[in-house]
């Protein structure tokens, strides 16, 4: 018979294997990065460019601007540019950022000339069509309404206006009124002062042969660079009062409930302890939070919390959608794990279990080209590379439960956290 | 256009190489070496799904999968060993199978196989993980189903269109009630019926030899008993022989939405795969003919689909579109209806085809980047009958002509094998 009653002997996590990445920049300034791998029959390319929510003049132009890009140039219609990439089994999705708009498409290596060619047509030959614009922000202000019925969705719009003030970007608040008000002349402006080679980057990755990258240098040489720099505007965070916050929304079947504060960007010498520190109380499927508001008491169907570093701040948020019942006691119950952290050390054989699912999570991240493109293009963005990874597992494993403590009382103080709850 | 027009097309599909074997307990192994990645992923698909439950007791598959991390025989908390293990496992549960699955660095893999065969061999039945499953399973029917705009639909669209067959109800069940009444005795029973080898596959892929895998599978899940259980007798749905709808008010959405679904055929047979060409040339991407026609130029909709369950048993054809602020609800309707008649009255071009070609081709080659898919596929295809289909599936599509794609358009795609419902959103005049 075997035997089950003792765990196989665990093998020690490795370090990550970084894929070599390459570098070279256009002439007109763009900044190509490619991991290029034989094997693959695909490609992916993202064109990220410095045209988020942050530079928008108003709601809704940044997103508009992106979304847009597809709506025609003047030698092809949106249909025509549709069925190009339809006819190539391609795919692209646009996707609008607080700082970063981005552009990511996919597609078989060998299909490669013609899609990367109407791509770049289309980024730098956008002509907005009324139609098209007509077309999209109706159909995306029906999808706003549908999205404002979510509970998950009016706590989270509350959090970030606490957190990062009503008038900042980062709060993006959008209301159904915007989609009506938004003109043709003001989506052009922002593409022409934001949608250029300055500040734009392409990230390769998968079968980048040399016909991708040769199409690539020829295609995107096109993008302008503007002589004028924009200076980047800055907004200061003007956040709320700390304490409890509601938004009522009648006959919700569950609360949505948002805990949270300000948190810590990758750049900071305490980005990787807060990272181990935050997935002890939420950030897996064992953690305190799970544990005791799930499993025990079985208030939720999930409970998270997670940091997101951002360019210009970042914020730490506990997520869940709780019992309508229960919602006070999970508040307590999320508290009381929080003081925990914050007054007794997490025992060893905790702290070295959430070590090892931490170190597998960032192997996870890094796991085959494409992930490690993606990685890669979110490091870039702080001036690093995947190597951080390196110093992150390093430093996760051999942080000290003192370590840990000392970091929950400097960044969680209840008194400083925002409770947001949605529902009836 | 006839077949032969096609013959110069290719599906240039890469092999995925796999290995399998069935141990003495019946238990299906297969094995895909994959070397990109530092990982394996282990995948057990049980054959058994919320079509297995009774009536009165809908949701107990999908309950049960909950419980399945609750402990097992030497094993009380199957997660921190996957968690020290650097993995990261979950399940999730259909009509048809419930699946399990752990990534996990290669080296590790060991510990997978032991923490699965332990549960396959034997679960620790607790009243307390049970209760309290009870109610994460109530509040997840909740987040996913009751506190989401349009989320109740399907809970009314199955017993519309199925009256016999257990896809009548959706995996979460019928209705909180019904999980409220699990029993104790209902899991330990339902353990034994279907938690054994022979109603198993595992699935490996990631970075590992197929003899070593084999080897591990046979020392860890060797000695596990086979239930040697009948095969489940799922009752078939019969023909439908008269269209069917329903119309719900007063719900609060800001629009109103329409589905009409269809009858046709499961996932194995010739039908699904003309089903699925056809909703790829009626809705797959924006240059698709619903699209272009009913979003764009007669902006009747802001957004429409067609597409097809999967499931193993008779499936459906779904429309489902979002109606533009102006649009009637029977305009919308005449709308598909017309489209439908489109469908089967005026020719498929040969460039719709040759992008659906292409379409499926791209599909296959994204779908196989990630070794964890073809965990899960391979598992799949072997439970559909033939594990080959993973290599051999774009061919089932190459096999079909336009002749095929309308014919079986005109049988699927008949008055008396629909069921329309109208969601309608709150009368505003009428609170």
């Amino acid at each position: 018979m075997t035997q089950r009653d003792s765990a196989p002997a665990l093998a020690p996590l490795t370090a990550p294997a970084l894929l070599p990445y390459k570098r070279f920049s256009l002439p007109n300034g763009i900044d190509v990065v490619y991991i290029h791998d034989p094997a693959q029959e695909v490609f992916k390319i993202d064109a990220v460019f410095e045209a988020g929510i942050y530079y928008q003049p108003k709601p809704l132009i940044a997103s508009t601007a992106i979304n847009m890009l597809n709506g025609g140039t003047a030698r092809h219609t949106a249909e025509e540019i549709a069925d190009l990439f339809d006819y190539y089994g391609a795919y692209i999705d646009f996707n609008c950022g607080l700082n970063k708009s981005e552009l990511s498409l996919i597609s078989l290596t060998k299909y490669a000339e013609p899609v990367l060619v109407q791509l770049a047509e289309m980024i730098t030959g956008s002509i907005v069509p009324e139609k098209e614009l007509d077309l999209f922000l109706t159909n995306k202000r029906q999808e706003h309404l549908v999205t404002c019925e979510k509970t998950s969705y009016l706590a989270r719009k509350e959090f970030s206006r606490l957190i990062f003030g009503d008038k900042h970007p980062y709060a993006n608040p959008i209301s159904a009124d915007d989609y009506l008000h938004v003109q043709r002349e003001e989506v052009l402006d922002f593409c022409h002062e934001h949608v250029h080679a300055c500040g734009c980057r392409l990230m390769l990755c998968g079968n980048v042969s040399e016909t991708v990258l040769q199409t690539v240098i020829r295609e995107f040489a096109a993008l302008p660079c503007p002589k004028a720099e924009h200076p980047v505007p800055e907004y200061p965070f003007t956040p709320a009062q700390p304490g409890r916050y509601h938004v009522t929304k009648d006959n919700a079947a569950q609360t949505s409930l948002r805990i949270g504060k300000s948190g810590v960007r990758l750049n900071d010498p305490d980005y990787a302890h807060f990272l181990l520190l935050n997935t002890v109380l939420g950030g897996y499927f064992g953690s305190r939070l799970m544990s005791n508001i799930r499993e025990e008491k079985g208030y939720t169907y999930g409970i998270q919390s997670f940091n997101v570093s951002l360019p210009q701040g970042s914020y730490w948020c506990i997520a869940a959608e709780v019992n309508n019942q229960h919602t006070q006691s999970a508040i307590q119950e999320t508290f009381k794990e929080i003081q925990r952290l914050r007054t007794e050390p997490v025992p060893e054989e905790e702290l070295n279990l959430v070590k090892n699912f931490l170190h597998g999570d960032l192997l996870r991240e890094l796991d085959g080209v494409f992930s490690q493109s993606d990685a890669l293009k979110h490091k870039l963005n702080y001036n690093m590379d995947n190597s951080i990874y390196l110093r992150l597992i390093r430093e996760i494993t051999t942080a000290t439960p003192d370590d840990l403590l000392r970091l929950a009382q400097q960044y969680w103080n209840p008194d400083e956290m925002y409770v947001v709850t949605a529902s009836e | 256009m006839p077949a032969a027009n096609r013959t110069n097309t290719h599906f240039d599909t890469p092999m995925v190489p796999f290995a399998r074997t069935i141990l003495g307990n019946g238990l299906t192994v297969i094995c895909n070496t994959d070397r990109s990645t530092p990982f394996v992923s282990v995948n057990i698909l049980y054959k058994v799904g919320s079509r297995n439950e009774q009536a009165d007791k809908t949701g107990f598959a999908h309950l049960f999968e909950h419980l399945m991390f609750g402990g097992s025989l030497h094993i009380p908390d199957y997660d921190r060993h996957v968690q020290s293990a650097g993995g990261d496992s979950n399940a999730y549960t259909t009509n048809d199978l419930t699946n399990y699955y752990i990534t996990i660095p290669a080296a590790n893999i060991e510990t997978a196989l032991w923490l699965e065969s332990d549960r396959m061999a034997g679960l620790c039945f607790s009243q307390h993980a049970l209760d309290i499953q009870r109610q994460v399973v109530i509040e997840e029917f909740k987040q996913r189903y009751l506190n989401q705009p349009y989320g109740d639909i399907w809970l009314k669209l199955r017993p519309l269109a199925y009256q016999v067959h257990p896809y009548r109800w959706a995996t979460i069940g019928i209705s909180p009630e019904h999980i409220e009444r699990a029993r104790l005795g209902d899991v330990e029973a339902f353990f034994r019926r279907y938690y054994a080898p022979d109603n198993a596959i595992l699935a490996i892929s990631g970075n590992i030899e197929e003899e070593k895998a084999f080897r591990l599978v046979e020392k860890w899940f060797g000695d596990i008993p086979p239930v040697h259980a009948p095969a489940s007798s799922i009752p078939q749905e019969p023909r439908q022989t008269a269209e069917r709808r329903l119309v719900s008010e007063d719900n609060e959405v800001p629009a109103d939405a329409i589905y009409k679904v269809f009858h046709m055929g499961g996932r194995d047979s010739e039908n699904f795969y003309a089903a699925d060409i056809i909703s790829d040339i009626l809705s797959n991407g924006q240059s698709a003919r619903l699209y272009v026609d009913l979003v764009k130029n007669a902006r009747l909709f802001s957004g429409i689909d067609a597409y097809v369950t999967g499931d193993m048993d008779p499936g459906l054809f779904i429309f489902s579109g979002k109606l533009s602020e102006d649009t009637g609800i029977r305009e919308a309707e005449e709308a598909i209806d017309r489209a439908i008649e489109q469908f089967i009255d005026s020719p498929i071009t040969e460039r719709e085809l040759q992008k659906i070609i292409h379409k499926t081709e791209a599909r296959i080659a994204y779908g196989e980047i990630n070794y964890q898919n073809k965990a899960g596929n391979l598992a799949f295809f072997e439970y559909l009958g033939d594990v080959n289909l993973i290599n051999t599936e774009a061919s089932r599509y190459r096999d079909l002509d336009i002749p095929k794609i309308k014919a079986a358009a005109c049988e699927i795609f008949r008055r008396e094998n629909s069921s329309t419902l109208y969601y309608l959103k709150k009368n505003p005049s009428n609170p």
